[in-house]
């Protein structure tokens, strides 16, 4: 787990050296090189960075120069964890719901849960939320089509609860779109774990107790069998981020995703590989959350 | 007085569009304070019996006719809320305490506590505990079980726990299928020697079900031999297993004897879908005439005999 | 082990059953349907003009137009080769690398096998389309680099549940019987093997296809694709950068996500009955 640490290290060896902005003269380019650094020796380089890293100091953008990239990072940080974290949750909430009892009732409810979670697999997450801006955002102009909140508030000057109203409306195509594909693999793991659990050995010693179904259910077979499905969660965060980036895109939401598609396409490298340390360093501490309430669920696994 | 009493059970399962018979025209009772061993090998029907008794019958498994009469009421035409307040409180069943018995994320203390509150609503947790306590003491387990998980318990101490869940809301009847199955050689003996000080003091009505005839010479006082899916002996213990009368309780005898060498050979239920006596392809006895029907039931000394060459006087 | 005649009845068992004839059915539709085009309609999906920009579906044009005037049909009909062949050969190189890598990994020792499980850690934490965004660039864009970079992406996760059966496998009686014969490893390992494992990475090509097709689309769709290649996800790119999206031009925008949707929907119905077919563990 420790090792992980070290990957992130080796990613600024990429976009470091080989891509110089074509547009500029070569005396201008080997000026900004300069300026940044960029014409030491790539080992001082890389020992610069890892200076860096430690001290949170990833360099000036070049995007959005001369801001520290680290103001940007915490600038949209808060904003993309909102908006994932929201749609992790509730997308585990709603698939643990719908997987268990699409399991538990079987026949025609299961096969209609069975096949929409896998048309949901199938969304291309962009696309969705480019149709629901469309729908809602554009003809219905139901919901707000970009941002986080409306600026207008910061000169109207609303109180808390606008603000929290403006949050939630610009939000919520956001995370609907994020959640689609999640919620069908949650729903999907976690019927394939109900069904498996349904025919462990104690679930017949619980009905033979003479214990109704809902208490069967909620009380036993629902914390056993949402223990794979935690699991999962772990292994979408990767999913997750990559969502993160097409939902901001999309929504012109400005958070990490936007950030780290900006600065590709600007090239601007210290914004990369510090948008990139971070984000892989999210991930890396989510899934240690992860692996922590399984242990807290799950006795088994604990030493 | 009769405490158990089935008549002409039949139970089919239904997979794939074919059925299986599992129980086939089963008919036997239980006096109160009876200890019967039901005996058969896998496949004999002796388990769907046990879920039958339970109503616990996977959705496969239809009772297609018969009665299960528990105190005089009929099992199978009860309806399942009704079953669900009698399930446990009347019969309980000790299970193989495989690893599984038990769920495995709650505290073992916490999940006899539930089965307490659940079956006594109103009643307090003082009082839940204090008889979880009793029960535990009842079977030998120290009261530090409460706060451990099944995993962290051995084989003997889970198949303790169990019988001590069974014993909780005291029952008048124990069913006990195969509970040692899955247990050593000494651990079975402790927890054989357990169920039968258990049942002697609380005065207990015991159906043990197993396939191993060794273990319930001593532990109960009659027999019912179970083949095919349907009786084909059955009668007071120490009679049917010092002459037996069947053919197959015969081989069974001999094998346990050491008489005959190899195993009994395992033949799959479905075969037997014939009409006719299920014994009939390992019969030594059988005649043309074992193959027109299931031979009835006949009353033969103190015991009863389905079998139409050795079943006649 | 499976005859070629095996493979036959399988296909046949395949389609047998609605889940894997549809499956089938809708992703041979959209990889014939960009050849049958001109059949179909006679605009070419990338001519310019031949029709009045940003007008929705009419009698002319079915599905409506871009801004450049291009007929949506058109491009519908010819959006799926692109996607579906960088899936699929993805699918391919991925298990290539999975039984060059995963099968002596798990047949030589524990550790390999370890090390494999770390790597497909690190793939796991490290965001998948940032790094995929990053490598393409590096590369450059083309179709070729779209399936070497989604190849590197996938191969870690099969590779690490083939592994881990192989290595089940290595004790099995059979395999144990072929070394005393005196059989080299690589004939073990290819020869006896090999064919116990081809279901499981069968089925785990198709998942890796699946993934691939998505995320194929979703670089295009971020513009860091091929822009000359007519693709779903280039589609939904260009409507984007001409601000379908703000005019509510639908017909743009609907078609290649349904395509996209269907196509990964119908390798999903074939993974399903595949799964039925091939009773496999595929996790």
């Amino acid at each position: 787990m420790v090792l992980n640490f070290l990957i992130p290290r080796l990613m600024p060896g990429n976009p470091v050296s080989r891509f110089v902005n074509p547009l500029m003269s070569p005396a201008a380019q080997h000026q900004i090189l300069e300026q940044f650094g960029l014409t030491k020796p790539l080992y001082v380089q890389f020992l610069l960075y890892l200076k860096g890293v430690f001290t949170g100091n990833f360099g000036l953008s070049f995007l959005y120069y001369p801001t520290p990239v680290s103001t940007l990072i915490v600038q949209r940080l808060p904003w993309t964890l909102f908006l994932t974290g929201t749609a992790t949750v509730l997308a585990a909430l709603i698939g643990m719901v719908l997987g268990l009892l699409a399991a538990w009732k079987r026949g025609k409810v299961d096969s209609a849960a069975l096949y929409s979670s896998m048309a949901l697999r199938s969304l291309p997450t962009f696309w969705l939320g480019l149709v629901l801006l469309i729908l809602f955002g554009v003809t219905l102009k139901v919901f707000p089509t970009s941002g986080y909140f409306s600026t207008s508030l910061l000169t109207s000057g609303g109180g808390v609860l606008l603000f929290i109203q403006s949050l939630l409306y610009h939000s919520v195509l956001p995370i609907i779109t994020l959640m689609a594909y999640l919620v069908g693999g949650n729903l999907l793991i976690m019927r394939a774990s109900t069904l498996n659990t349904i025919r462990e050995d104690y679930v017949t010693t619980l009905k033979a107790f003479g214990y109704d179904d809902g208490k069967i259910v909620y009380g036993h077979v629902l914390k056993n069998a949402s223990l794979p499905m935690l699991t999962n969660i772990g292994i979408q965060m990767g999913y997750i981020v990559s969502g993160a980036v097409l939902v901001e895109t999309v929504f012109s939401y400005p958070g990490m995703g936007l950030l780290v598609y900006q600065a590709v396409l600007a090239r601007d490298y210290p914004t990369l590989q510090g948008s990139f340390f971070v984000l892989t360093l999210t991930t890396l501490v989510a899934l240690l959350v992860v692996d922590l309430l399984y242990g807290l669920l799950d006795p088994r696994v604990r030493r | 007085m009769t405490i158990l009493d089935v008549r002409d059970l039949n139970v089919v399962y239904r997979a794939n569009g074919r059925e299986i018979e599992a129980v086939r025209d089963l008919s036997f009772t239980v006096e109160k304070g009876d200890s019967m061993a039901v005996v058969g090998e896998s496949g004999s029907g002796k388990t769907t019996l046990a879920m039958a008794i339970m109503g616990l019958l996977p959705s496969q498994a239809i009772v297609r006719s018969g009665q299960i009469l528990l105190e005089g009421q009929d099992l199978v035409t009860m309806p399942e809320s009704e079953r669900r307040k009698i399930r446990w409180k009347k019969v309980a069943m000790v299970f193989q305490a495989s690893q599984n018995a038990l769920d495995p994320v709650k505290k073992v203390g916490s999940q006899l506590v539930e089965l307490y509150l659940y079956h006594n609503r109103g009643a307090k947790k003082e009082e839940a505990l204090d008889r979880v306590a009793k029960a535990l003491l009842t079977v030998n387990l120290s009261q530090s079980i409460m706060n451990m998980y099944p995993h962290e318990l051995s084989g003997g101490m889970k198949q303790r726990a169990v019988i001590a869940a069974s014993l909780l809301l005291e029952p008048d009847v124990l069913l006990a299928d195969e509970p040692t199955t899955a247990l050593d050689v000494v651990t079975q003996a402790e927890i054989l020697l357990l169920i039968k000080r258990i049942v002697s003091e609380r005065g207990l009505t015991l159906l043990f079900i197993t396939h191993d005839i060794s273990l319930v010479a001593s532990l109960c006082n009659r027999i019912m031999v179970m083949y095919g899916g349907t009786d084909m002996e059955s009668g007071p213990m120490r009679d049917v297993l010092l002459s037996p009368t069947h053919p197959y309780t015969q081989r069974l005898m001999e094998v346990l004897n050491g008489l005959e060498e190899g195993r009994l050979t395992l033949e799959q239920l479905r075969e037997d879908q014939g009409r006719g006596c299920p014994f009939l392809s390992r019969c030594r006895f059988a005649e043309s005439r074992c193959a027109e029907g299931l031979p009835k039931r006949r009353s033969l000394g103190n015991r009863e005999v389905r079998c139409l060459v050795r079943g006649e006087g | 082990m499976q005859s070629s005649r095996g493979y036959t009845d399988l296909l046949g068992r395949l389609v047998r059953d609605p889940k894997g004839a549809v499956g089938l059915g809708v992703i041979l539709c959209f990889t014939i349907l960009p050849f049958l085009r001109p059949l179909i309609t006679k605009y070419p999906p990338l001519a310019v003009g031949v029709g009045v920009p940003n007008e929705p579906p009419s009698h002319l044009h079915p599905m409506g137009t871009t801004s450049l005037g291009q007929d949506v049909f058109s491009q519908f009909l010819a959006g799926g080769l692109v996607p579906v062949e960088v899936g699929v050969l993805t699918g391919i190189f991925t298990s290539l690398l999975v039984v060059l890598i995963a099968i002596p990994a798990g047949y030589y020792s524990q550790r390999l096998g370890r090390l494999l499980t770390l790597i497909t850690d690190v793939f796991l934490i490290i965001p998948t389309l940032p790094l995929i965004i990053l490598i393409g660039v590096y590369l450059g864009p083309s179709l070729i680099n779209q399936v070497l970079v989604l190849t590197l992406i996938s191969w870690p996760f099969p590779a690490r549940v083939v592994a881990s059966q192989v290595l089940s496998l290595k004790e099995r009686g059979f395999v144990q019987g072929a070394k005393a014969l005196g059989a080299s490893d690589a004939r073990i390992m290819f020869g006896e093997i090999l064919p116990n494992v081809t279901n499981l990475i069968i089925s785990n090509s198709i998942l890796v296809i699946i993934f691939a097709i998505l995320f194929q689309t979703a670089i295009s769709f971020l513009g860091l694709g091929v822009p000359t290649a007519p693709g779903w996800g280039n589609m939904l790119y260009y409507a984007e950068q001409s601000g379908a999206i703000a005019s509510g031009e639908w017909w743009w925008v609907v078609p290649p996500g349904l395509g996209i949707l269907a196509v990964a929907f119908g390798f999903s119905l074939l993974f399903l009955r595949l799964e039925e077919l091939l009773g496999v563990e595929v996790r």
